[in-house]
């Protein structure tokens, strides 16, 4: 009679299906739209930006249920284009390291840096939101950010950041050939 | 960084997924370093010339490589004979 799995054997499995998979995904042919620079430049910049925007917009409202669908369709869209550019650079940015080779390993740490600044200046310009409707309010002007709506500039700042790596993946990957496309 | 792994894959009729997987990387990265695009490390470049059973110099270079038909039979582009 065969003995159970132990539980590293079974860790061991699971790691294995799960690398089998993430390979047949980062192997699948990738469409002809996405081969192309100026295709996929546009798919980096676009989503995150629009993403800040409809945050930002969604958060200088007021507080209502419109607001709340608002940052509920921000969320879906965010989702969807991080679905789209981790498909765009082949899923570079969620790959374990054993599944990558040196030059995607380098191209990855060096996306990462660019995103990490990125990032920093995301909240660097919040930053500065913040200290101006601050002044703002303490001035007795209107808030820039009215009520409790920093909670929802602070997730449209975590959707974007989130998204800012694989952005920066996609926006650095060279053009593609045929053969490339597999 | 120049090489001559194009020619000799077409010359001996390797793939580039059959290259890749000798040599341990994805077939993508050896479209960038047949392109120029990337150079390898040390390791990777020691292994495709093992592959080919050929000295480093004779498939990477820091300057631009001779045409091989030029090494063996000392023609140029243009010669006729």
């Amino acid at each position: 009679m065969n003995k159970p799995p132990t539980t590293a054997e079974r860790v061991l499995e699971l790691r294995t299906e799960m690398d089998a998979r993430i390979q047949a995904q980062r192997h699948a042919p990738l469409p002809r739209w996405l081969a192309h620079r100026s295709t996929r430049r546009a798919i980096a910049a676009g989503p995150p930006l629009t993403v800040l925007a409809c945050g930002l917009l969604t958060a200088t409202r007021p507080d209502d249920a419109v607001g709340t669908a608002l940052l509920g369709a921000t969320a879906a869209l965010a989702l969807a284009s991080l679905l789209l550019l981790r498909r765009a650079s082949r899923l570079l940015d969620t790959a374990p390291d054993r599944l990558l080779d040196e030059r995607e390993i380098g191209e990855r740490n060096a996306a990462h840096r660019r995103a990490h600044a990125l990032t920093i200046g995301l909240f660097a310009l919040l930053m500065i939101v913040a200290v101006a409707d601050a002044l703002m309010t303490r001035s007795g002007g209107a808030a820039l950010i009215p009520g409790d709506n920093w909670i929802q500039v602070m997730v449209t700042a975590m959707l974007v950041a989130g998204m800012i790596p694989a952005a920066v993946m996609a926006w650095r990957w060279t053009d593609l050939t045929d053969e490339d496309l597999g | 960084m120049h090489n001559r792994l194009a020619i000799l894959r077409a010359e001996r009729g390797v793939s580039r997924a059959e290259l890749a997987g000798a040599v341990g990387v994805n077939p993508q990265t050896i479209g960038f370093i047949e392109r120029g695009d990337y150079g390898p490390s040390l390791e990777v470049a020691l292994r495709i010339c093992d592959f080919f059973s050929l000295p480093v110099e004779a498939v990477f270079a820091l300057t631009p490589l001779t045409p091989m038909s030029t090494q063996l039979y000392g023609t140029e582009p243009g010669d006729s004979r």
